[in-house]
């Protein structure tokens, strides 16, 4: 076994690959069966990471630290660790992919083959951008996450699938090589080092500081997607397949959020001070704009992607609050909006399944037909409109504490959004559910148990994280508390364990 | 001249052997033909790459236990060695591509790998010459068998004219090249690079200072030409569609890893010159060849012509690098290593690109436009598949050597100062995202067409396959590769 707890961040972070292997061993015309062996080797990262989840410690440092020197001539390690933050979105990715293989099965007929190896080198790429700690090696991987998700959307997308996936690709692009550039900076400012510890250590001047953030600031800020860079969310997720859309969702944009919270805000406490209210206000112009953007769609699917604009837009508030209660509501918001979001597209795309429309106005009087569907339709609405008793509201309710005390007015503003929420949400179901079953949606079947068992464990997370945070919020808090001494202190980083003073030195330097 | 006499021919011998070598197989395959009528090309293909991995091994032994040695003509040393291990690896690959365009274009197949091995003794004298004379022949004699190959596909009109065009616009480029090297001539009264690096101008000498910039500017403009930096690029997209696919690949990746070495020799040698303004002059023909490279590429729906757009915009990334390791005169190993890493890399994704192009060809037709690649991944998943890696290495997508290649030169530029420089780069990266998706859009989102897909050949299958396995390992593990060029700029002579 310690083959294993050695090198526990590792095996999951690369055993989603284990899944490529059928697909070239399975003849074709076997679909079903490969379908089969790949949802149960998709298993094998979750319970690595389940495992990752029990034996992590919570010191507020990095746990599980690797270290493999890699790009020799440049100083560039594979080293991986996890801290609160990064733990619980590598623990919803692993719990995520096998829902979607799941949830997929009967939708995608046309090259099945493609279709799981792309989302098996998406999940690597995804755990890797969480574990990296080695700059180089989190762009590598943040690039590498984009291309599978660009074949996702292209091939397996609807009509406008093309001018999607390419918007997808240029948008995130232009951030991401003008981060490339900012990390080349910080590498030899930080004395040819790309270990994280050596670039948090910095103490650069404020005008660098800010030129710097506003670089890796894009990137983040295109990821999320914050107000006014948003744009190529919704027609992405109008496009991309269900699956794609959960991933999307569920953890693609997290990785924004999470850079905001793991390097650009420790690198550069000068910039955040300067431009920290900026970020606040156009998360809450996101928050408000989304809901009422959310409010006039359609179409189901788009108005759940605007849903996203929205409450991600609380997480980014959350995090510049810089505090407690906020940076924790952060990360917790970032979880509980993987859940609801992801389990409202997984919904959406079974309704697409047997209807072949995502438009609203086709549906109505779901609840009679479907009650079962219905039911968890709701539990996932009110999770996302943050109901007292589901997890978005413990979220919620922590970031506008926190940011209340930064921010007052702004969140003020931004409580708003929680109301519009309710009034989009509320609004489309009972628009869709409620009323006179129309003639068309009289006989749809309900929820079968392949799709069930696809619900049923976010929905089981949904209220045990409402009413029993604590078993998370143990795992973030010391990360918050060590995340906001840095930023304040800019104190020195615990020394890694692996490495001890950080790899600047020794090694074979030009 | 009296040295000359001293020369210790056995040495000589063992150094410069991969060059006779090769001229010596050249010529035997031109007797071969005139004796022998009928045409063999399967055995000469076989004797070929044989003697050639020979070569690649003999040439790897001497890079690595080279004593820099300069006599006057010819200077051995592990940047000379390195660059000939690229353009051996260029012709290993262009070798395996052309045996089915051989076959099946009439051309008797002994005369085409007799010009592609005079071609690559003409890039060796450039790699290992100590003499702008020298350098100029190995241009002249490297053109001039490129001219003669780019008009091969007999009967077909836009060979002929891409040939005619190349023939002109590059002799006209050899002019410069050597009015250029006149010039140097007359200010130091030697033509040996040697003199030109011990020059020191002092401040008295306006004259002289005139002479070595026009000489210089001439230089660089045959030069610029020779490796299709904008402006002097104009020639590239008509020559590389005009001419066969492999010759092609040949020349984007062949010809261009050689300009630069005799471009990097005269940059290097010249570069601690204060009079010259090296550093605006690179600064802006790189920032032109990026950008014009990539914003034309942007509207080509021809795959050889975008590709030789493409091969532009890489020549302007490369010379990021060369501006960058000329920053401050202390030259960086790491950054003048990065250029020498791009150019393999750049060899090799391009081989690569134009491999699948070849094997995309049918019965002598080829198969050029992008639309013909509509739906290719349901036909045939591994071209597909492979062009797409090339394409995302040429883009810069990480996992590839492409991205390798693009950091390190990135890093170099970042580490001199050129910010500027390196964010116009990056921003050029994504915009050549925008046309190297485009293939993989007509080849992944699209339907197949009604074309029918030709059988594909064991040694391009082989060639595709090098490139796409070397792309991807490099991609990821490319240290080893990187240290070794770094190793090869450590000792420059001149």
């Amino acid at each position: 076994m310690d083959i294993f707890r050695d090198h526990l961040l590792t095996w999951i972070i690369f055993s989603p690959l284990l899944g490529l292997v059928p697909l070239f061993l399975f003849p074709s015309g076997r679909e079903k069966q490969l379908k089969g062996v790949v949802l149960a080797l998709s298993l094998i990262p979750l319970g690595f990471s389940l495992w990752l989840f029990a034996s992590f410690q919570g010191t507020g440092a990095y746990e599980f630290q690797e270290m493999v020197p890699w790009m020799r001539g440049y100083q560039a390690a594979y080293q991986v660790g996890v801290d609160g933050f990064s733990l619980l979105l590598i623990c919803l990715t692993t719990f995520l992919l096998p829902l979607v293989l799941l949830a997929t099965w009967n939708d995608v007929h046309r090259n099945v083959k493609g279709y799981l190896f792309f989302f098996l080198l998406l999940e690597t790429g995804i755990l890797g951008v969480f574990s990296a700690l080695d700059l180089l090696l989190f762009y590598v991987f943040w690039e590498a996450a984009l291309i599978p998700m660009y074949f996702l959307i292209g091939i397996w997308g609807g009509e406008e699938r093309i001018y999607a996936s390419i918007k997808f690709v240029l948008y995130t692009m232009v951030g991401s090589l003008l981060m490339l550039v900012a990390i080349l900076y910080l590498y030899f400012a930080a004395g040819h080092s790309f270990y994280w510890g050596d670039m948090a250590a910095l103490h650069l001047p404020r005008m660098t500081q800010i030129v710097l953030f506003a670089a890796f600031g894009l990137a983040f800020a295109i990821k999320v997607p914050l107000f006014p860079f948003h744009t190529w969310l919704p027609d992405a997720h109008v496009q991309a397949p269900t699956g794609g859309s959960v991933i999307l969702a569920g953890v693609l944009l997290k990785m924004g959020t999470y850079g905001f919270a793991r390097f650009a805000i420790p690198f550069f406490p000068e910039a955040v001070r300067a431009l920290g209210p900026l970020l606040a206000v156009l998360s809450v112009i996101g928050i408000v704009y989304g809901a009422l953007v959310s409010m006039v769609q359609v179409d189901m699917k788009k108005l759940v992607a605007y849903s996203s604009v929205s409450h991600l837009g609380f997480v980014v508030l959350g995090l510049f609050s810089l505090n407690a209660q906020g940076v924790s509501g952060a990360t917790l918001q970032m979880i509980n909006h993987g859940l609801s979001t992801g389990g409202l597209f997984f919904l959406v795309g079974m309704l697409y399944e047997r209807r072949h429309t995502k438009l609203i106005a086709d549906f109505g009087g779901l609840a009679t037909s479907m009650p079962l569907y219905s039911t968890c339709f709701f539990i996932m609405l009110f999770s996302s409109i943050a109901l007292p008793g589901t997890n978005g509201f413990i979220g919620e309710f922590l970031i506008l504490l926190g940011s209340y005390q930064t921010h007052p007015i702004l969140t003020t503003v931004a409580t708003s959004g929680v109301i519009f929420a309710a009034i989009y949400m509320l609004w489309m179901a009972q628009r869709v559910f409620l009323g006179k079953v129309t003639p068309k949606n009289q006989n749809i079947a309900d929820l079968s148990l392949r799709e069930g068992v696809v619900l049923l464990p976010i929905i089981v997370l949904i209220f045990w994280i409402g009413f029993a945070p604590g078993f998370l919020l143990d795992k973030i808090n010391p990360t918050t508390e060590v995340f906001l001494k840095t930023k304040t202190e800019k104190i020195s980083i615990p020394p890694s364990p692996v490495t001890g003073e950080g790899r600047g030195e020794g090694g074979d330097t030009n | 001249m009296e040295k000359l006499f001293n020369t210790d021919w056995n040495l000589l011998l063992q150094l410069a052997l991969p060059m006779v070598l090769l001229a010596g197989l050249g010529m035997s395959l031109l007797l071969c033909s005139a004796f022998f009528p009928r045409d063999r090309p399967k055995i000469f293909l076989g004797v070929l790459l044989l003697a050639i991995l020979g070569i690649l091994f003999y040439t790897w032994m001497q890079w690595r236990v080279v004593v820099p040695l300069s006599q006057e003509m010819l200077l051995f040393d592990r940047f000379s060695y390195s660059l000939d291990l690229i353009v051996l690896v260029t012709l290993l690959i262009v070798l395996l591509l052309c045996s089915k365009y051989v076959s099946a274009e009439g051309t008797r197949s002994s005369e085409v790998y007799a010009l592609f091995l005079f071609a690559v003794v003409g890039m060796m004298l450039i790699h290992h010459g100590a003499d702008l004379i020298v350098i100029f022949l190995g241009i002249e004699i490297m053109s001039l068998s490129s001219y003669i190959l780019t008009g091969s596909r007999r009967g077909i009109i836009r060979s002929y004219e891409a040939a005619m065009k190349y023939f002109i616009l590059g002799s006209f480029a050899s002019c410069f090249l050597l009015y250029g090297i006149a010039l140097a001539y007359g200010v130091t009264g030697s033509t040996s690079l040697a003199s030109l690096q011990s020059l020191s101008l002092a401040a008295d000498t306006s004259g002289n200072t005139v002479l070595l910039t026009m000489s210089v500017a001439f230089l660089l403009v045959g030069l610029g030409f020779k490796i299709a930096a904008v402006p002097f690029h104009l020639w590239a997209p008509d020559v590389y569609e005009g001419a066969p696919t492999p010759v092609t690949a040949f020349m984007a990746a062949g010809v261009k890893t050689a300009a630069f070495a005799a471009l990097l020799r005269i940059v290097l040698a010249l570069g601690h010159l204060p009079q010259i303004p090296w550093i605006p002059v690179l600064w802006i023909l790189s920032a032109l060849t990026m950008t014009i490279g990539n914003l034309v590429a942007l509207r080509q729906t021809h795959i050889k012509r975008l590709l030789a757009y493409s091969s532009v915009a890489h020549a302007g990334y490369l010379l990021v690098g060369v501006t960058a390791a000329l920053q401050n005169n202390t030259l960086s190993d790491a950054t003048l290593g990065g250029v020498v890493f791009y150019l393999f890399a750049y060899s090799l994704m391009t081989l690569g690109a134009f491999g699948v192009v070849v094997a995309m060809g049918h019965r002598g037709e080829q198969v050029e436009e992008l639309s013909d690649f509509s739906g290719l991944s349901q036909r045939h998943p591994f071209l597909a598949a492979a062009l797409t890696v090339f394409l995302l290495s040429m883009a810069g997508i990480p996992a590839t050597i492409g991205f390798a290649g693009k950091f390190y030169l990135f890093a170099g530029a970042v580490e001199a100062g050129f910010y500027g420089l390196t964010i116009l780069a990056v921003l050029n990266s994504v915009i050549s995202v925008y046309y190297y998706f485009a293939p993989i859009i007509k080849m992944y989102f699209q339907p197949p067409r009604g074309y029918e897909l030709p059988p594909l050949s064991y040694p391009l299958l082989a060639a595709v396959f090098l490139c796409l396995f070397t792309v991807l390992y490099l991609g990821i593990f490319p240290s080893d590769l990187f240290l070794m060029a770094r190793e090869s700029v450590k000792e420059l002579i001149f």
